[in-house]
């Protein structure tokens, strides 16, 4: 599948660790998970006398079951990375998501209230950023955000959307008065 | 773009399809909350029949008239995109007019989720900064004879307009005719804080 490139993204990449960022959270539960199947097996097998063999073929079964969602995902997430669409126009900012049901939000330069960058612990560890932005909206709130850029990226992206919000208020002061 | 363009609901239709999708959805959700009481109702395993009946009998007449009055609803909805603004009537029993100012639009969406993915339409949403829409209230009544929840997303609505079920492409045109004349009527003040 083709990566949803534009001007904006080229620039500013998305970090190609994202899909694995997106991925660890379901990796650690799934190993907790599998740690506590293990354990459970143990205590069954030698208590309560089942079977080594059926214990420990339904520990391989769960173990499979989790490689394969742990898999499964990360594939989804490598899909979601590639139709990933950003772009920076002259006068909007879009942005656009998610493979199987898209969602596009549009917001002129004007109208975005805030801009602000953060990390979670993941993203802190891998080094990666989220830049969100809002209009007045809840709904832009939740939706508008260009997440798992690198630093550079993500000070580029935030400097120029800065730069275009008050380039845009000023000119349109400018034209009231 | 040319000017003096018509842009309403025949020029740029709410597809057929889109009453389709929320006959599938009403369908579905009947038979999620027919196969729950079914359940519950084993469950206490007495006399299932009558009980059973009355209750499915009455989602069933909640969910098709909420059907009809989506369709009643679908063509009551009258829009018109102008030069300086949007103009949104809708209502069947109570009628509302709503003006949005493209210079005072906060954000456009467009969205689909996965049936809307299997017919080619999308929903087109326009926000502002305001919480009104003087349809609060039509809402709450909406939402007592609307368990499924699919007549929410159709028109204007505290502080969105929503048109559903346009083609993808007329969507997409639609949104770029809205990008444009925000364009072309500049807001001279500033409500960004930056």
């Amino acid at each position: 599948m083709k990566i949803a490139m534009s001007k904006s993204r080229e620039q500013f990449p998305l970090s190609g660790k994202k899909p694995l960022k997106k991925t660890i959270p379901l990796i650690i539960s799934a190993i907790v998970l599998f740690v506590i199947v293990l354990a459970t097996g143990i205590f069954f097998s030698a208590f309560l006398n089942w079977s080594f063999s059926t214990v420990s073929m339904w520990i391989f079964l769960i173990s499979i079951l989790l490689a394969v969602a742990c898999f499964l995902t990360y594939q989804y997430q490598i899909w979601y990375f590639q139709v990933y669409f950003y772009d920076l126009t002259d006068d909007f900012i879009i942005i656009r998501k998610r493979v199987f049901t898209p969602r596009e939000i549009t917001i002129p330069y004007e109208r975005v209230q805030d801009v602000y960058v953060d990390q979670d612990l993941i993203d802190r560890i891998m080094g990666l950023y989220d830049v969100h932005l809002s209009s007045a909206t809840i709904s832009s709130g939740m939706e508008a955000h260009i997440d798992g850029v690198e630093k550079d990226a993500a000070d580029g992206l935030k400097n120029i959307i800065m730069q275009k919000v008050s380039d845009k208020i000023r000119k349109a002061k400018g034209q009231g008065s | 773009m040319t000017a003096g363009r018509v842009i309403n609901q025949d020029t740029y239709p709410i597809e057929k399809s889109w009453l389709i999708k929320s006959f599938v959805y009403v369908v579905i959700v009947t038979i999620f909350i027919a196969g729950f009481v079914f359940l519950s109702e084993l469950s206490k395993r007495h006399e299932i029949g009558l009980r059973y009946g009355t209750v499915v009998t009455i989602m069933l007449a909640l969910q098709f008239g909420s059907f009809i009055v989506l369709i009643l609803r679908r063509n009551r909805f009258k829009y018109e995109f102008g030069e300086k603004n949007i103009i949104i009537k809708q209502g069947v029993l109570s009628k509302s007019e709503r003006q949005v100012f493209y210079g005072r639009i906060q954000n456009i969406g467009v969205s689909q989720d996965l049936i809307d993915r299997l017919f080619g339409i999308a929903s087109l949403v326009i926000e502002t900064a305001s919480d009104a829409g003087g349809a609060v209230v039509i809402n709450d009544q909406d939402r007592s004879i609307d368990p499924a929840g699919i007549l929410a997303a159709l028109g204007s609505n505290s502080n969105y307009i929503a048109i559903p079920g346009l083609s993808y492409q007329n969507a997409t045109e639609l949104k770029n005719y809205v990008m444009e004349q925000i364009k072309a009527n500049p807001i001279d003040d500033a409500q960004s804080g930056l």
